[in-house]
């Protein structure tokens, strides 16, 4: 090959969007794609106007890709790269937050509202980040207007309950409790997979 | 939800994307087919924004393309 050929072939690849060096890579497979595609569009109901869904999903791709962020022995890829996007979120909404002088807060002021979720929130409700949460929470209420069990399904993830609780607070058998979370999962896979650019 | 929005919001998504980091792999495949679009293919529109065009450049696009048919109306 000569090194014309050579330079070619390295600008060709630094051009590959990460999804198709991971790709490449076999550090996802075509259905990893689609369900990170899914999760990066849930992730980005609680996105800043400035960052998009897809900005999102390229970045965490991107970080793993040049070992920013190195996945650690025996975590599942996807499972890794979601929690690449909930920790990117975090930190852009804390950037965005500092970067407005008028409303200085200090990183110490932010408490972790659950370890696992790996997202910060300010004790001080944030009114744009406020008002973004309410008008998403109503679009996820709009997905599942005509099933009433999601609905109650919803409201008790978002008051942190697990699955075994929501279930036994609600009453429900494993197998309808399990039923709807399928639909729920239907709805949430078509609504990440539709045509569109925000949501 | 008795808690504030940001903060119900963000434990809802954490809830749901661990039903989708379970959700078996043809939950995904049967949702884009249920959409017209076919995984299998190359440049399936089920990839739109993660290994092809973002949905970004595709609305720009989308919308220069509106302007140049209004401009040839006008014309």
């Amino acid at each position: 090959m000569t090194k014309r050929q050579n330079v070619v072939r390295a600008a060709d690849s630094s051009l590959q969007p990460p999804a198709d060096r991971a790709l490449a890579l076999k550090l996802v497979t075509d259905c990893d794609l689609l369900r990170l595609k899914v999760i990066a569009r849930l992730h980005g109901r609680s996105l800043p106007p400035d960052m998009s869904w897809a900005d999102l999903l390229q970045e965490a791709l991107a970080r793993v890709l040049d070992g920013s962020r190195a996945i650690p022995a025996g975590v599942p890829a996807v499972a890794f790269l979601a929690g690449v996007m909930r920790s990117i979120k975090a930190e852009h909404w804390r950037r965005r937050r500092r970067a407005h002088a008028q409303q200085p807060v200090l990183a110490t002021e932010y408490q972790v509202v659950a370890a696992e979720t790996a997202e910060a929130c300010d004790p001080r409700p944030d009114p744009e980040r406020w008002l973004i949460a309410a008008q998403q929470l109503q679009a996820i209420g709009t997905l599942f207007e005509h099933d009433p069990v999601a609905l109650q399904i919803i409201a008790g993830l978002g008051d942190g309950l697990t699955a075994e609780e929501i279930r036994r607070t609600l009453g429900m058998t494993k197998t309808d409790y399990d039923s709807a979370r399928k639909r729920m999962r239907r709805a949430l896979i078509r609504a990440g997979l539709t045509l569109g650019v925000r949501q | 939800m008795s808690v504030r929005p940001d903060v119900g919001l963000e434990r809802l998504i954490h809830g749901l994307e661990q039903e989708l980091l379970a959700a078996p792999d043809e939950e995904f495949v049967a949702g884009a087919r249920d959409l017209g679009m076919n995984p299998d293919m190359k440049g399936s529109a089920a990839f739109i924004g993660v290994k092809n065009m973002s949905p970004q450049i595709l609305e720009a696009l989308r919308r220069a393309y509106a302007a140049h048919l209004d401009g040839e109306q006008d014309a």
